[in-house]
């Protein structure tokens, strides 16, 4: 938000900025100003009112103006805007020529002129002034009002020209050439980006028509001025070649290969002499550059509003500004307008500025995308890390119950295939050799071996298992003595933190529970029920329908001792009652079993 | 298993044929005789190790075979594969201590259909054998854990067999969770009779699931863990 505003504000300024020559009229210095003149047409002076504008290009006019001084010592001659050149005449002899130090190239129309008019040729009274005006290649002529004062009275009017019509426009392929080489540099680094290629050649060809004013270095220059023209013509096929790949259009092979053949044609056909080489870039050259921007402007203007690209409002202003002045132009060389100045030169450093903004909204994105990707790369790997430590955690742990559970298996194993087939074999010879004692006392052993291994393989939250091998072992043993057993763990609550020994612990009390109702109850049924407990936790209630329990604590026994021994251990806690037609145990558990079984002293007070 | 009733005497029916084959002498003659006793069945022979029992099985017709696994020349598992090659219809019982073992579980694979703990007298032998007769064999909550945990775990040699139907599924793990039979029927409001069809699909589909080599050989070399 706060950037799109600092834009807008950006771009406000600009196009204020940019409006400037259109409205703006320099105040007029106070010197005597002559505003007639006098021009030989056919040999015949004519009455001309200054300014002289739309002036045939690429000929001589001569004016002669009149005016009066009194004082004839230091005074000055002022021309604000002469295009292009002035041969300044006063009493019949030469005082200066404007060639002499402005160069007046192609676009580098309309310079000032600043002449100090030597005293020995002023005479109190009136003075004759004869100005020859020459305009050339394509440039209407044009001459101003002008000025005779001291310097005083000129010479701030004339710096304030010098600066606007010659510094200015020196600062427009000065930064040009500082853009070009950053854009070039940029592709040289990163050639991937075909737009930072176009726009280096952009950048390149269109300062071809600069080259005008290194004339003072090489005066040939002249003479190549059309080629160079028919060379930078070939910017405004890349313009829209540039403009297509800001709006994420791929431009046509046609237009690429137009960039190299149009100039190279315009080039050939010049220097065959079949058409002049003037008039081509006036119907060919300019003609294109002006339909490029254009179709550019189009173009941008359609990718800013149909595809809302932010690049594309970057550059339509300035876009739009080169084509307004690009026609304005195009309007003073065919003479259709007023005006000495040629616009583009002016609004050139918009496009530019329109374009460095492109690319280094560019080089931001990209900076800020990096930053991005850095942050979430280094999320990721943090989370990577965070992952593989846990995995790492978890793979211990696993190896470590793999290790024990494969010394389970072992141990299992070895009593399986070993003592409880020692067992059973001892079963079955004492019961044909009718030893019920050896039998019964063999088959207690084999059973609670059975307890013991089948606790071995229980794991956390696998209580309910651990209750169904005893079932399945009561079930049996029950019904040997034709004991009915009904049992239900299915309203159990969950318990945590079930080890091998909790589960022993829970299926010897529960075993040694039964086995006292047997022994001592001689009970026709017993049940087994889990359920929620009132206070939160887990009861198991073994019930039977015999003898009721003695109520006095004498009766306990090892077994009851041994029962609440383990109870401790489990945190639980063991409520005996007597029924009315039989006795209740309750093992009441907690949800959570206590860790480790702390190591309890297994002294008995 | 709580809702395993003796079943009907039906003296019409021939003799099983049974074929015993258990290493301890004193457990397969405590074995013998019970079913020498037994009106229903015809003891074939009590074989002391593997190669007499496989030489039985080529001579000699046998509807069950009741085998211990740890033989001193072998498994049982081999004699289980021979009796089912040679006589399809057979069933196969196997004699553990426990009945929560792996190598009982591989047995079913193999095709056994039920277990025989070692220190069953004589009630409890015959009765599950006519359990198994009538196609009613529990299926301990051990082996029922055991299958859960194999089934979920991500399988290494992929079963190409009949997958267990989502209902035998689920009675699979009501049993491994120690649910009663009639609790299962109760959960899954089926009826209490239906519970012992779903778990001879079960075995059927274990014994069909050919994989039992694979995984057998596997395990032996420490491949995978069962």
């Amino acid at each position: 938000m706060t950037r799109a505003l600092g834009l807008g504000v950006i771009w406000a300024l600009l196009a204020i900025l940019a409006s400037v020559p259109l409205w703006l009229t320099l105040p007029e210095p106070n010197a005597l100003a002559i505003t007639e003149a006098l021009r030989l047409d056919d040999g015949a002076w004519q009455p001309a009112a200054l300014p002289q504008a739309r002036r045939a290009a690429g000929a001589w006019e001569h004016y002669r103006l009149e005016f009066e001084v009194g004082d004839t010592s230091g005074l000055y001659l002022f021309i604000p805007v002469v295009s292009q050149r002035a041969v300044i005449t006063l009493a019949g002899e030469e005082i200066a020529d404007t060639e002499d130090r402005t160069t007046m190239m192609g676009l580098a129309s309309g310079v000032p002129a600043l002449v100090p008019l030597p005293p020995r040729l002023l005479q109190p009274g009136g003075n004759i002034l004869e100005i020859r005006l020459q305009s050339m290649s394509l440039v209407p002529g044009y001459l101003s009002r002008v000025y005779v004062g001291t310097a005083d009275q000129v010479a701030p009017h004339y710096r304030m020209r010098v600066f606007l019509q010659e510094y200015l426009r020196l600062m427009v392929p000065a930064g040009q050439l500082l853009i070009t080489l950053f854009v070039l540099t940029l592709w040289l680094y990163r050639p991937r980006e075909a737009l930072f290629g176009w726009l280096s050649m952009l950048l390149l060809t269109s300062m071809f028509i600069y080259l005008g004013m290194m004339r003072d270095l090489v005066p040939h220059l002249l003479e190549v001025m059309p080629y160079l023209h028919m060379m930078g013509s070939a910017a405004s096929a890349i313009l829209v070649i540039t403009v297509m790949l800001i709006a994420g259009l791929r431009p046509p092979r046609w237009l690429k290969a137009a960039t190299v053949i149009v100039p190279a044609c315009c080039i050939v056909l010049g220097l065959t002499g079949l058409v002049p080489a003037s008039r081509l870039v006036m119907l060919v050259n300019a003609p294109l550059n002006i339909f490029g921007l254009l179709v550019s402007v189009a173009i941008v203007g359609w990718a800013a509003t149909a595809r809302r690209l932010g690049e594309a409002w970057l550059l339509l202003l300035p876009l739009l500004l080169t084509a307004v002045a690009a026609l304005y132009d195009f309007a003073l060389i065919t003479a259709r307008i007023d005006g000495p100045f040629f616009l583009s030169m002016y609004y050139r450093p918009l496009l530019m500025i329109g374009i460095a903004m492109i690319l280094v909204r560019r080089l931001g994105i990209s900076l800020n995308r990096l930053d991005d990707a850095n942050a979430y790369l280094m999320q990721r790997l943090n989370e990577q890390e965070r992952e593989l430590e846990h995995l790492h955690r978890e793979e211990r742990r696993q190896a470590e119950r793999r290790a024990l559970s494969e010394e389970r298996r072992r141990l299992t194993a070895d009593l399986h295939d070993g003592l409880s087939g020692h067992l059973a074999s001892i079963i079955a010879l004492s019961e044909r050799e009718k030893s019920q004692q050896v039998a019964r006392a063999a088959r207690e052993a084999l059973d609670d071996l059975r307890l013991v291994i089948h606790s071995l393989d229980i794991q956390d939250r696998e209580l309910p298992v651990a209750l169904a091998g005893l079932r399945e072992r009561l079930e049996r043993q029950l019904k040997r003595i034709g004991v009915e057993l009904h049992w239900s763990m299915a309203r159990l609550p969950e318990i945590a933190g079930v080890t091998p020994s909790h589960a022993l612990n829970v299926l010897r009390i529960l075993q040694e529970a039964v086995t006292n109702a047997v022994k001592h109850g001689r009970p026709s049924r017993i049940s087994v029920l889990g359920e929620r407990d009132d206070r939160g936790g887990a009861r198991i209630v073994v019930e039977n329908d015999g003898n009721p329990f003695p109520r006095s604590r004498s009766h306990g026994g090892t077994g009851l001792i041994n029962m609440r021994r383990r109870v401790r251990q489990l945190d639980g806690a063991i409520e005996i009652e007597p029924l009315d037609n039989g006795t209740r145990l309750a093992l009441l558990l907690p949800l959570q079993l206590p860790e480790a079984a702390a190591p309890h002293p297994e002294s008995q007070r | 298993m709580t809702d395993t009733t003796i079943g009907a005497d039906q003296p019409q029916r021939p003799p099983v044929r049974v074929l015993l084959l258990e290493d301890d002498t004193p457990l397969r003659e405590h074995f013998a005789q019970i079913l020498n006793e037994w009106p229903g069945g015809e003891l074939v022979a009590a074989c002391a190790d593997l190669d007499t029992a496989l030489a039985v099985l080529r001579t000699q017709q046998v509807d069950l075979l009741m085998t211990d696994l740890n033989l001193p020349d072998g498994s049982g598992i081999e004699a289980i594969h021979l009796l089912r090659q040679r006589y399809p219809e057979a069933d196969a019982m196997v004699i553990s201590a426990l009945a929560d073992d792996e190598t009982v579980l591989r047995a079913i694979e193999a095709g056994a259909v039920g277990y025989l703990l070692k220190d069953a007298d004589s009630l409890e032998l015959i009765e599950a054998i006519e359990e198994l007769r009538a196609g009613r064999s529990p299926i301990s909550s051990s082996i029922a854990r055991i299958l859960v945990r194999r089934m979920s775990a991500p399988a290494p040699a992929s079963a190409p067999g009949p997958e267990l139907t989502p209902r035998e599924t689920e009675i699979l793990r009501g049993i491994a969770k120690g649910f009663t039979y009639a609790e299962i029927a109760e959960w899954l409001n089926i009826s209490r009779h239906t519970v012992p069809v779903h778990i001879k699909n079960i075995y059927r589909k274990l014994a069909a699931n050919n994989r039992s080599e694979a995984v057998y050989e596997a395990s032996k070399r420490g491949l995978i863990r069962l």
